[in-house]
């Protein structure tokens, strides 16, 4: 596993972008926080599906269904997989 | 003890194609979205007349007459399918009796594995003694058991079916490699028809998370078996259940860049366990793949179970 500070929400858009640009290929607008996978990055629910299935295993955490479905922006994802690095290092 | 090829591949498919326009469902999808999601532009539909029987035994003559067997020397015959219309008897029997065989008879239900399947159990038959010339057939009426009015179903099915001879051979001609199979029955209602629905039902999400999982694992392990790297591959036969899964796992296998993957979704659709066949025979009609080509197939379906091998394209 990187030792690259996951848990610092800034690598981890970076990180999740690096994910987005290797399955989706790059993006017309800039991939930020504020950014709908969806309405501004073109992303549709089966190109979602690969995304998380690779930033599962880039991340080393498990992203719930309950949980995929409620993201709808790069920042939810990011919070998210933030919190989970997170926790799943406290209990380590 | 034995070896075991395959002589020959043939398919049989519906006279009538469907374009993605001509769906009779009303929905608020269209050519280009169904394009988008799943690499299908048309489906073949079979008529009254093409019964899985009819399709079968049109694939089978192509695949005898291509193999040069003499067909009183078809000691199996072996159908695929999912699709049988009664519960008894099974397809295989009747596909004899209208090809003139007396051969011994099953069906196997694999659903979409049905195919890799097969084609194990004929190659370990053939090396076991038990038979020379084995007929296998995949073969389907997927869109007898599909809702048009399903939006999460209606544009993914087909019809169709596609026949093998798997012929003995010396030991050092085999050219079907070990099989790697396996279900995972927890995920039994992913693909299921109800009792009390004529209909096939599908968590379509839920299937494409699991298939991009899983499935390259399976395939890199036939490879190993078969003592073949992935980016070595001539060419690679997933079921054609959706283009996007097939790119998907076809990326994380890690084929190389001159190794011909299968796409015949795009004009066929869905097709279950005809589906591995009906490709190899689109791909050798348009001369993407040789005899002789390394070829890797995979098979994975409702269950959820899968199987997959290389073999030598006949």
């Amino acid at each position: 596993m990187s030792d690259i500070n996951l848990t610092d929400s800034t690598t981890v858009l970076a990180t999740l972008t690096e994910v987005i640009e290797e399955i989706a290929g790059p993006r017309s607008v800039a991939i930020t926080r504020e950014a709908a996978f969806d309405a501004d990055l073109g992303l549709d629910s089966l190109t979602m599906v690969e995304i998380i299935v690779v930033a599962e295993e880039r991340f080393d955490i498990k992203i719930p269904d309950s949980a995929f479905a409620e993201m709808t922006t790069v920042g939810e994802a990011v919070d998210f997989i933030t919190d989970s690095v997170k926790a799943a290092k406290a209990s380590a | 003890m034995n070896g075991a090829k395959i002589l020959s591949i043939a398919a049989q498919r519906p006279a009538r194609t469907m374009s993605n326009d001509e769906l009779p469902g009303k929905f608020d999808i269209d050519d280009a979205w169904i394009q988008s999601r799943t690499g299908i532009a048309t489906r073949g539909v079979a008529n009254a007349e093409e019964t899985l029987v009819e399709m079968s035994a049109g694939a089978a003559s192509k695949a005898i007459a291509e193999a040069g067997v003499d067909p009183a020397t078809i000691d199996l015959t072996i159908v695929a399918t999912s699709s049988n219309p009664i519960t008894t008897p099974g397809i295989a029997p009747p596909l004899t009796d209208r090809l003139g065989l007396k051969s011994g008879a099953f069906d196997i239900m694999a659903a979409c594995a049905g195919f890799c399947y097969s084609v194990n159990v004929a190659a370990d038959s053939i090396r076991a003694g038990s038979a020379r010339n084995v007929l296998v057939v995949g073969a389907e009426r997927i869109t007898d058991r599909m809702d048009w009015n399903d939006r999460n179903t209606c544009y993914l099915f087909g019809d169709g079916a596609g026949a093998a001879i798997i012929s003995a051979t010396d030991v050092d001609d085999d050219g079907i490699g070990p099989v790697v199979w396996g279900s995972d029955g927890a995920l039994a209602d992913y693909i299921a028809q109800p009792m009390d629905s004529p209909y096939l039902q599908m968590d379509g999400q839920a299937v494409f998370k699991w298939a991009i999982t899983e499935l390259a694992g399976f395939a890199r392990e036939a490879c190993e078996k078969a003592g073949i790297e992935p980016k070595d591959l001539a060419a690679f036969v997933p079921h054609q259940a959706n283009l996007r899964i097939v790119e998907s796992v076809a990326r994380n296998l890690g084929v190389g860049e001159s190794t011909v993957v299968a796409d015949d979704v795009r004009y066929s659709g869905n097709t279950s366990a005809a589906s591995i066949p009906l490709a190899i025979s689109r791909m050798k009609e348009e001369g993407r793949i040789q005899s002789g080509d390394s070829t890797l197939l995979i098979g994975f379906g409702s269950g959820m179970t899968w199987a997959s091998q290389v073999i030598r394209c006949p």
